[in-house]
C-alpha cells in the first residue's frame, strides 16, 4: 500500500501528506467520504481556487510539518518558571547594545552576554532543537490557514472583476 | 470531532478556519523569532537567524512564551492542521483524477448495502502502467467464493491485490481503476506474499497458519469482509494444503455472513472440491518455442494446462529428467483419480 500511496500521492505538504496517508490507511473506510467528495468535486471545477491554495500549501513542504500535530499536544513544550531567565537575558542583551553608544564597557557586556548564551544555548540545544524545527513551521501554518480561510472569498471577487 | 470536513461544500472547512486561525496569530508572531527554515527563506537568511540568536536566545525566549499560546490553542491549532491537511489531500485526488482523464480507466464507487453482490468491471492495478495494464471484471456473489487458477506469472497475485487495492482507494478517496465499482464497504483482509519470520523463529508455514487463523476469526465477524488469498498454504506437502486449504475457505462460506473471498491456487484438486460453494476463473496461457505466452485476461472455468515440466523443459534440462517428471505426473494424476 506504500507503493500506491506513493504512485497516487500529489500533495504539496507534509500535512496533505499526512492526511492522504492516514486516509488511505483508514479501515474500513475514510471519516466523512460525502464530504471529502464534495471538497475534491469543487477543487476539480475550481482551477483558480486550484492553483491559489497550491501556491499557499508549497510553503508547507519542510519535514518538520510531520511533527506539528506533536505540538499541539497538551504539555508538548514544558516550561518552568526559572525559564524566564532566558527571557532576562535577551532584555539585559538588548539593553547592553542599546547602551554602547553611550558606555563602551556595555562591549565587554555584551560579549559576556554571548559567551553565557552560547554556553546555554550547548546545555539545552538537545532539549531545544527538536521543538525548534517543528516550530519554525508554525508560521507557514497559520498564514497557509490565514489564506485558505480567504481562498474563496478572494477568489469570488476576482470572479466578479470585467475580463480585459 | 473534526469539524473541517462536512456539509457538502468547502464552506463549513472555511467557516472553521474562519474560527480557528484569528486565536492563533499571536502564536505566528511569537513563532516569527524562532527563525525560519533554510528551505523557505534561504541560508544566508537562516545564518542571519543564528547570529542574533547567539546575542539573544530567541529560540528559548520564544518557546518559553510560544508553550503558554500553545496550551491555550492547541485545540485550533490540531483543527487547523486537519483542515489545512484535508484540503491537500483533496487537491492531491483532484489532480489525481485530472491525470486519469487522460489515460487510465476511473470510477467513483457505488456503495451497495451489506449482503449484495459485488462487481468489479475492467479494474486495473494503479501501479501498472496503463498502456500495457489489461483490465479485467469480475463478480461476487454472497455467500459464493471464487477460485482462481493459472501458471506461475500468469497474473493471479496481480489480480488479488488488484482487487484488494481498488477496494481500499473506493472505500477511502472514492477513486477506483475501474470502469464499474458496485459493493457494499467491505473489511480488507489478505493472506498474500508471506515470508518466514527468522527474528521470531517462525517458519513459513507457521506465519501462514498465524495469519489464515487470525482470518478465520474475523469471518466471524457479521460485517462484509473481503478475504484474499495468494496459494494457501503453499508452505506444505500437497496432500494436507489441499485439505486444509477446502476446510478453511469451507469455514469462511459456512458462517453465512456477507463476505467476498477470492483465492488463487495452483490446485486443480482445490477446485473440484469446492464446486459446490466457488466458482472458477482462470488465467490462461499457451506455450510458444520462447517459453509461456500470457493474457492476463481472467476468463471462466478452471485452467486447462499445466506448464511446469514443459517450462523445465524449455530451460534446458536433460531430456531423461524430464521423462522422468512427465511419468510421475501421470502416475500422481492416476492415483488421485483412483
Amino acid at each position: 500500500m506504500d507503493a500506491v500511496f506513493a504512485s497516487l500521492d500529489r500533495t504539496e505538504s507534509t500535512l496533505g501528506q499526512q492526511a492522504l496517508y492516514h486516509r488511505l490507511r483508514s479501515a474500513p473506510a475514510a471519516d466523512h467520504a460525502d464530504a471529502f467528495e464534495a471538497l475534491v468535486t469543487r477543487l476539480v471545477g475550481d482551477e483558480a481556487l486550484r492553483g491559489r491554495v497550491r501556491r499557499v500549501l508549497v510553503r508547507l513542504q519542510h519535514p518538520y510539518g510531520y511533527d506539528l500535530w506533536w505540538l499541539a499536544q497538551p504539555d508538548a513544550i514544558q516550561t518552568r518558571p526559572w525559564h524566564v531567565i532566558f527571557t532576562c537575558i535577551s532584555a539585559l542583551a538588548v539593553a547592553s547594545m542599546w547602551a554602547i553608544p553611550f558606555w563602551h564597557g556595555a562591549v565587554l557586556l555584551l560579549i559576556g552576554i554571548g559567551v553565557i548564551n552560547l554556553l546555554m544555548r550547548i546545555t539545552t540545544s538537545r532539549r531545544i532543537a527538536p521543538l525548534a524545527g517543528p516550530f519554525r513551521q508554525l508560521s507557514a501554518l497559520i498564514t497557509a490557514g490565514d489564506a485558505l480561510r480567504t481562498a474563496r472569498r478572494r477568489h469570488r471577487s476576482a470572479r466578479r472583476l470585467p475580463a480585459r | 470531532m473534526r469539524c473541517e470536513l462536512q456539509g457538502a461544500d468547502i464552506d463549513p472547512l472555511v467557516a472553521c478556519l474562519r474560527d480557528d486561525v484569528p486565536p492563533l496569530r499571536r502564536l505566528r508572531r511569537i513563532a516569527f523569532w524562532v527563525g525560519r527554515d533554510s528551505m523557505a527563506v534561504g541560508e544566508q537568511a537562516n545564518s542571519f537567524f543564528e547570529y542574533l540568536n547567539l546575542f539573544f536566545l530567541l529560540d528559548a525566549t520564544t518557546m518559553f512564551f510560544g508553550a503558554r499560546e500553545l496550551r491555550a490553542h492547541g485545540a485550533a491549532l490540531l483543527r487547523v492542521i486537519g483542515a489545512v491537511g484535508d484540503v491537500d489531500a483533496a487537491m492531491s485526488v483532484a489532480s489525481l483524477r485530472a491525470d486519469l482523464q487522460e489515460g487510465a480507466t476511473w470510477a467513483r464507487p457505488r456503495v451497495l448495502p451489506s449482503g449484495s453482490p459485488t462487481t468489479f468491471a475492467e479494474m486495473q492495478h494503479p501501479l501498472i502502467d496503463t498502456a500495457r495494464a489489461v483490465p479485467n471484471s469480475i463478480a461476487l456473489a454472497p455467500g459464493r467464493g471464487v477460485l482462481i487458477t493459472g501458471s506461475n506469472m500468469s497474473g493471479k497475485s496481480t489480480f488479488l491485490r488488484t482487487i484488494g487495492v481498488n477496494t481500499v482507494l473506493a472505500q477511502t478517496i472514492n477513486t477506483c481503476f475501474a470502469s464499474r465499482y458496485e459493493a457494499p464497504v467491505f473489511h480488507v483482509r489478505s493472506c498474500i506474499g508471506r515470508a518466514d519470520d527468522l527474528l521470531a523463529g517462525k517458519s513459513y508455514y507457521i506465519a501462514e497458519v498465524e495469519a489464515v487463523l487470525a482470518l478465520v476469526r474475523a469471518s466471524e465477524s457479521a460485517s462484509p469482509h473481503l478475504f484474499l488469498f495468494d496459494e494457501l498454504f503453499r508452505g506444505t506437502n500437497a496432500t494436507e494444503r489441499i485439505a486444509a486449504a477446502e476446510s478453511v475457505l469451507r469455514e469462511l462460506i459456512d458462517h453465512a455472513r456477507p463476505h467476498a473471498i477470492v483465492t488463487s491456487t495452483h490446485d486443480a484438486e482445490l477446485v473440484d472440491l469446492l464446486r459446490d460453494t466457488h466458482d472458477a476463473y482462470h488465467f490462461p496461457d499457451t506455450l510458444s518455442p520462447d517459453g509461456l505466452v500470457f493474457t492476463y485476461r481472467l476468463e471462466p472455468g478452471p485452467s486447462p494446462t499445466r506448464n511446469a515440466i514443459a517450462l523445465l523443459q524449455l530451460h534446458g534440462a536433460p531430456p531423461a529428467l524430464i521423462e522422468r517428471a512427465l511419468r510421475r505426473a501421470e502416475a500422481l494424476d492416476q492415483r488421485m483419480r483412483e
